[in-house]
């Protein structure tokens, strides 16, 4: 059986002088949860429509399941864009078993699947009421459920959990994790790097349309780790013989990032904390970061060179507006 | 392309036959016209149709004066009815010199065989439609042999001759053409070509910018092709638009066997399989290049009110012959006829309304047909092609320096 999913060699995509993307490659495996991620206009959607036949790359290849994308292979696919909306004036029943039917159901099955995704997500009762009259998250949910109605081995979600409260968020992951269980490839596009870090099980960081980060999730946050651990506490830190220097930890409220001396360890410091009872902690953690630390870090880079083209434009001197971001910790006071 | 073809064609049609628009336009329209008709009657009081006949049989339009040369000798008087109409003559060239000179409109020629084949000739200086008219001839047709027969028994004669035109706007050049041909197949189609690109493919370009408003188009490219949706919802909307033209001949039929009316023109018009063929043809083709170009234009608009504008590019040129109906009829063969009937946007309706009046060069009209095929290919394309590319940016403005990037996707 065919394990990649999706394979990507070298595609780009020129839109007059903007390249969107830019010799782009990577894999997604069954059976996974792969984060695509990136700043606003990084490439993220344009690589998404290569994917599915809506653009064609101007070079560079594209295999789904193996195979050139065909219109039976897109019957095996499920795609949420990031805008979305289905027909206003149609009951909800009415558009899913059509959106069923151009997956290539039988009208009948995708009505009756489509019934019971309604009946899972607490909405078979509305099932006759126009689009128009549900709410966001509602439309939310029947949007989530059109992508998956046919049964898909591949889904494509983009920004799946906007519009909808803790409740329903925690239901439509509850879905999205059953489907890996059983084997569907998940491609997951979301700003919501709590979600990826806690969902995803590889991911794909693209900034300006190249890949800056690829990888499983706990491999990349581990290349980023420093020397260093985050405490939360009561004592004067920078006494410890070990710590190099202290700073405020930026993912965390009350966290302290201790960056320790080379030839300090996390055990030895913790040994020094407990055996002293100047020292009070409440939390203790190693000093890898967390993937919104990552995002920052990486879309930061491209925000330097921002700053740096406004500043070449601007020669009167004026203080430029955009800073970069520290990553993980800030200087304290 | 199969399957989701049919699936977008079905649901097109079951979606659009519900929709309050179409319900009006298709079916309440028509109810609301016969009802007008019958509150107007109401009014007039005129209801009788034997009156309404002898107002159609002796309505001279535009003919103030007129002559005739009786070589039938059925004639001989011009008879009460006629007399302050018609004059006679014994000389065709007298009559040529009155109608050179102005005093009057149109003559007739009354051949020997009148009586045998019921034929005659009506001589105009130009083409004029109001002028194209048998009524002179039907008063001096009653006022000769009708003196002693009651007018309901004449009514049932059918006074109508058969009636050929000759246009002497050309030296040394006849045209001959069947006015009934003529008026009749001229306005039939401009109406059911107007009916079909205001009609259906309206609801053609509204569902296209709806997909695009509500962003749903880009869910529907996911699952198929730009051509199978485009084409999908064109043959849809094409059936529901031949339902409505047939809603509406039904109602117009219903109307007369109601209200009486005269449509005699239509039981008499003697169109060749040829010209049905061309009309046909052209009406097909027609409707499918503006079906695509619709949709296209749904494609570049960003919202419901920017998509007529924008359709104007199309109905204008598809118009034009019409609108340019009579330097069209007076040189049909003329250069600016010929490149109407060639360039594709003009085609449909400038072709029909040459092969009503004249003869169109065989290798003219596989040229003009030839040139409509491959636009029609040619615009699905490029509907297709703004389909994948431009729709995905609903919301921005359409610029025309945009179109080779929208188009080639660079």
């Amino acid at each position: 059986m065919q394990q990649s999913a999706i394979s990507i060699e070298h595609i780009s995509k020129t839109y007059g002088t903007f390249k969107a993307v830019d010799d782009l490659s990577f894999e997604v495996n069954r059976g996974e949860i792969f984060a695509m991620l990136g700043p606003n206009g990084a490439g993220k959607s344009t690589t998404i429509r290569m994917i599915l036949d809506i653009l064609r790359p101007d070079t560079g290849k594209i295999a789904i399941f193996g195979e050139k994308i065909s219109e039976e292979l897109k019957h095996r696919i499920g795609y949420l864009p990031e805008e979305r909306g289905l027909y206003r004036e149609v009951p909800v029943i009415e558009v899913m078993t059509y959106l069923g039917t151009l997956k290539g159901l039988a009208r009948p099955e995708a009505q009756k699947r489509g019934m019971r995704l309604l009946e899972q997500l607490e909405l078979a009762d509305k099932a006759k009421k126009k689009v128009k009259e549900f709410s966001k998250g509602m439309q939310q949910k029947v949007q989530f459920a059109v992508t998956i109605l046919h049964e898909p081995d591949l889904i494509i979600v983009d920004e799946p959990f906007s519009g909808l409260d803790p409740v329903n968020t925690q239901l439509i992951k509850n879905m999205v994790k059953e489907l890996r269980q059983k084997g569907t490839a998940i491609v997951m596009s979301s700003h919501e790097m709590f979600q990826v870090e806690e969902m995803a099980d590889r991911l794909l960081m693209v900034n300006r349309g190249k890949l800056a980060l690829y990888g499983a999730v706990d491999e990349v946050r581990k290349q980023y780790a420093i020397h260093g651990i985050i405490v939360e506490g009561q004592g004067d830190w920078s006494a410890l013989t070990g710590v190099e220097s202290v700073e405020h930890a930026s993912n965390s409220r009350n966290g302290i990032l201790l960056r320790l001396k080379p030839s300090a360890t996390t055990d030895s410091v913790l040994t020094e904390i407990a055996s002293n009872h100047a020292y009070h902690i409440t939390k203790f953690e190693q000093a890898v970061p967390s993937l919104n630390d990552i995002f920052i870090a990486v879309a930061g880079e491209r925000l330097e060179d921002i700053e740096a083209e406004y500043k070449e434009k601007l020669s009167t001197g004026t203080n430029p507006v955009v800073k970069k971001r520290g990553f993980l910790g800030r200087k304290a006071k | 392309m199969g399957h989701s073809f049919w699936s977008v064609f079905k649901y097109e049609l079951s979606r659009t036959i519900r929709k309050k628009g179409f319900l009006f336009s298709a079916f309440a329209l028509p109810i609301l016209a016969l009802i007008l008709v019958a509150v107007l009657r109401g009014i007039t009081g005129n209801t009788d149709p034997t009156q309404q006949l002898l107002e159609l049989t002796f309505n001279l339009e535009g003919v103030n004066k007129a002559g005739n040369i009786d070589h039938s000798g059925l004639f001989p008087e011009v008879g009460n009815l006629a007399k302050d109409v018609m004059t006679r003559f014994d000389d065709e060239s007298v009559a040529r010199a009155s109608l050179d000179a102005g005093e009057i409109d149109v003559y007739y020629i009354i051949p020997e065989d009148y009586e045998e084949l019921g034929e005659i000739q009506g001589v105009l200086p130009a083409f004029s439609l109001s002028q194209i008219t048998a009524a002179p001839f039907n008063m001096l047709f009653f006022s000769q042999i009708g003196e002693s027969i009651a007018q309901e028994d004449l009514t049932l004669l059918g006074a109508s001759p058969n009636f050929q035109v000759n246009l002497l706007e050309k030296e040394g050049t006849e045209r001959v053409m069947n006015e009934d041909d003529n008026a009749a197949t001229v306005n039939l189609f401009a109406i059911l070509f107007v009916l079909a690109l205001f009609g259906t493919n309206g609801y053609l370009m509204q569902t296209v910018i709806e997909e695009k408003e509500t962003r749903l188009i880009e869910i529907l490219l996911s699952s198929l092709t730009p051509l199978a949706l485009l084409t999908g919802k064109i043959l849809a909307l094409g059936l529901l638009g031949l339902m409505q033209l047939a809603i509406y001949i039904i109602t117009l039929l219903i109307g007369v066997s109601l209200f009486g009316g005269d449509l005699s023109y239509l039981s008499s018009m003697n169109l060749s399989g040829g010209t049905i063929a061309t009309l046909v043809v052209y009406f097909l083709l027609g409707y499918l290049l503006f079906a695509a170009a619709f949709g296209a234009v749904g494609a570049l608009s960003s919202s419901i009110s920017e998509g007529p504008a924008l359709a104007t590019f199309f109905i204008l040129p598809a118009m034009l012959p019409l609108i340019m109906s009579t330097p069209f009829a007076q040189d049909p063969n003329g250069s600016t006829a010929v490149f109407m009937s060639l360039f594709p946007l003009t085609a449909p309706m400038a072709m029909i309304m040459r092969t009503s009046i004249t003869d169109v060069p065989v290798g003219e009209l596989a040229l003009s047909i030839g040139i409509l095929a491959i636009s029609v290919v040619g615009m699905l394309w490029f509907a297709a092609r703004l389909f994948r590319e431009h729709t995905l940016l609903a919301g921005a403005g359409f610029k025309i320096r945009d179109l080779p990037r929208l188009v080639f996707g660079r």
